[in-house]
């Protein structure tokens, strides 16, 4: 039972396992094209693709906004919403949204205008701590119907990010809205603060709605 | 088989608790006494006498199986083992990714390791590009495409941005139009593509404004735009984009024909990123 091949020391068996395990994760890595191992390092990179950042995380929001993992974050005047994407095990860099945010405007949307059927929620950031819940109230056309106050209300907010879904109306079919308004209560349900109604064609709230149909 | 040797072997094996070990140690002793059995053998002595002195050399085999046992750490020994395991395991997937990366997408996939686009195909992409966009072949649109190359280059924390090649597109009775070819180098994979779709500014010595099209402008500002809008566009399909160059076209509409010079700027958050001023002087025919 002659031994014909040299038998490695265990510190000679130790380099030659770890030379191959790092130069094996190393060409893996390129190979799958630099997957980004975890989602705060996926999160990131998408700020810093934005010139944003580095911000400070608010919550991880619980509806994703089409994406695997979506994060409502803050940095200096700017509120953001960043969402990420699964790649197999790992995470890639995914797109952001922005914000100004108005010290002087308790409630902040993300966007400016929204679409009465769409499947993401509008986020709204609050400036104000006595804000415990949210209300977010809109005309629209659904389909064929006629004029109908669209209202959605989020009763507790993350941090103070709001995610408020759109309900779809009896019906069916989809309006587009950039006339809404905003309107924040404190824990009793006393009203805060109300972002002005908007006027316009085609909906004047007055005349559709009247005015005391809109005040608590 | 040499009974003696085997039972020694045995005995000394049974001291050394890590077993995966014990088969490299046998058959080091195993060869260790049968070379000082044969060299006893060489000496004149028998085999069965070689054999049993080269058994009483080594020793009291309890005692040699302690040593070795202590040379031979279970928790060592485990560890090294799983370190084997992983880098045999890593490999088999790394074999499995490049298999499939070949019978799926090999083109994109080598590609992505490209550093650069030739010097030539930069000048076609700008030419490409302007005679989409402004609907038809140059020539038969009566107008006039000037290429240069400014040297001009910024740098910020996580980026590099130079412009390989421009061109001062112009046809009669309108303002010249700019097409800039904006390369951006990224050492880190994970930060290609930046997003300046659509918020790179530019200003030119003559003080006029040129915005972005996402840009929200003063009044006074408002006053000082001379053009709508910048427009910036990412060069998104496979050929233009890999793990370390990102391309972008920036068009600036509207230039007045009498600037000298022209910069590129960006400040999406207010923070200005990066100042890329361009020459507009020289250049020749495309």
């Amino acid at each position: 039972m002659k031994n014909e091949h040299p038998i490695l020391t265990r510190p000679q068996r130790f380099f030659r396992y770890a030379l191959r395990l790092v130069f094996s994760l190393f060409l893996l890595c390129i190979v799958l094209d630099f997957p980004i191992p975890t989602a705060e390092l996926a999160r990131r990179a998408t700020e810093r693709r934005y010139y944003f950042g580095p911000s400070e995380v608010l919550c991880t929001l619980e509806e994703p906004l089409s994406w695997d993992r979506s994060y409502a974050v803050r940095w200096g005047d700017w509120y953001g919403v960043v969402s990420i994407q699964r790649a197999g095990l790992f995470w890639d860099t995914g797109w952001m949204e922005t914000v100004k945010n108005d010290p002087d405007l308790p409630l902040i949307p993300l966007e400016d205008s929204f679409f009465l059927s769409q499947h993401e929620p509008v986020i709204v950031f609050s400036n104000d701590p006595v804000i415990v819940s949210v209300t977010l109230e809109f005309p629209a056309i659904p389909g064929t119907a006629e004029v109908q106050l669209i209202t959605t209300t989020q009763a507790e907010g993350n941090n103070g990010c709001f995610l408020l879904s759109i309900p779809d109306p009896d019906g069916g079919g989809w309006t587009y809205s950039s006339r809404f308004r905003l309107s924040g209560y404190d824990a009793d349900g006393k009203l805060v603060w109300r972002s002005p109604t908007p006027t316009g064609a085609p909906e004047g709230w007055d005349d559709l709605f009247g005015p005391d149909a809109l005040e608590l | 088989m040499d009974a003696s040797f085997a039972r020694y072997c045995t005995a000394v094996c049974d001291q050394v608790r890590f077993r995966p070990d014990r088969a490299a140690i046998q058959s080091e002793l195993w060869d260790h006494l049968e070379d000082h059995a044969a060299a006893l053998e060489e000496e004149g002595l028998s085999r069965e006498e070689a054999k049993a002195q080269a058994v009483e050399a080594m020793g009291d085999p309890v005692e040699v199986g302690k040593a070795l046992d202590a040379l031979h750490s279970p928790v060592a020994g485990w560890l090294l083992r799983v370190l084997g395991w992983l880098s045999n395991l890593t490999l088999a997937i790394l074999c499995l990714a490049v298999f499939c990366v070949l019978i799926s997408d090999s083109a994109n996939w080598f590609h992505n390791f490209s550093i650069d686009i030739r010097t030539q195909t930069e000048r076609q992409v700008v030419a490409h590009w302007i005679d989409d966009q402004e609907d038809g072949p140059l020539v038969a649109a009566g107008a006039t495409l000037t290429t240069f190359c400014p040297d001009t280059a910024a740098q910020t924390e996580d980026y590099s941005f130079s412009i390989p090649c421009a061109a001062c597109f112009v046809t009669e009775g309108s303002d010249p139009n700019l097409y800039v070819l904006l390369k951006v180098v990224h050492p880190l994979p994970w930060l290609r593509a930046p997003e300046l779709d659509n918020w790179i500014s530019a200003y030119d010595d003559l003080g006029n404004q040129y915005p972005s099209r996402n840009a929200v402008l003063s009044d006074s500002q408002q006053s000082q735009v001379r053009f709508p809008h910048v427009s910036t566009s990412q060069l998104s399909y496979a050929r233009y984009l890999s793990a370390f160059v990102s391309y972008y076209i920036v068009r600036i509409g509207g230039l007045d024909p009498d600037a000298a010079r022209i910069t590129l700027t960006f400040d999406r958050f207010g923070q200005r990123e990066f100042l890329l001023p361009i020459s507009l002087e020289g250049g020749g025919p495309a």
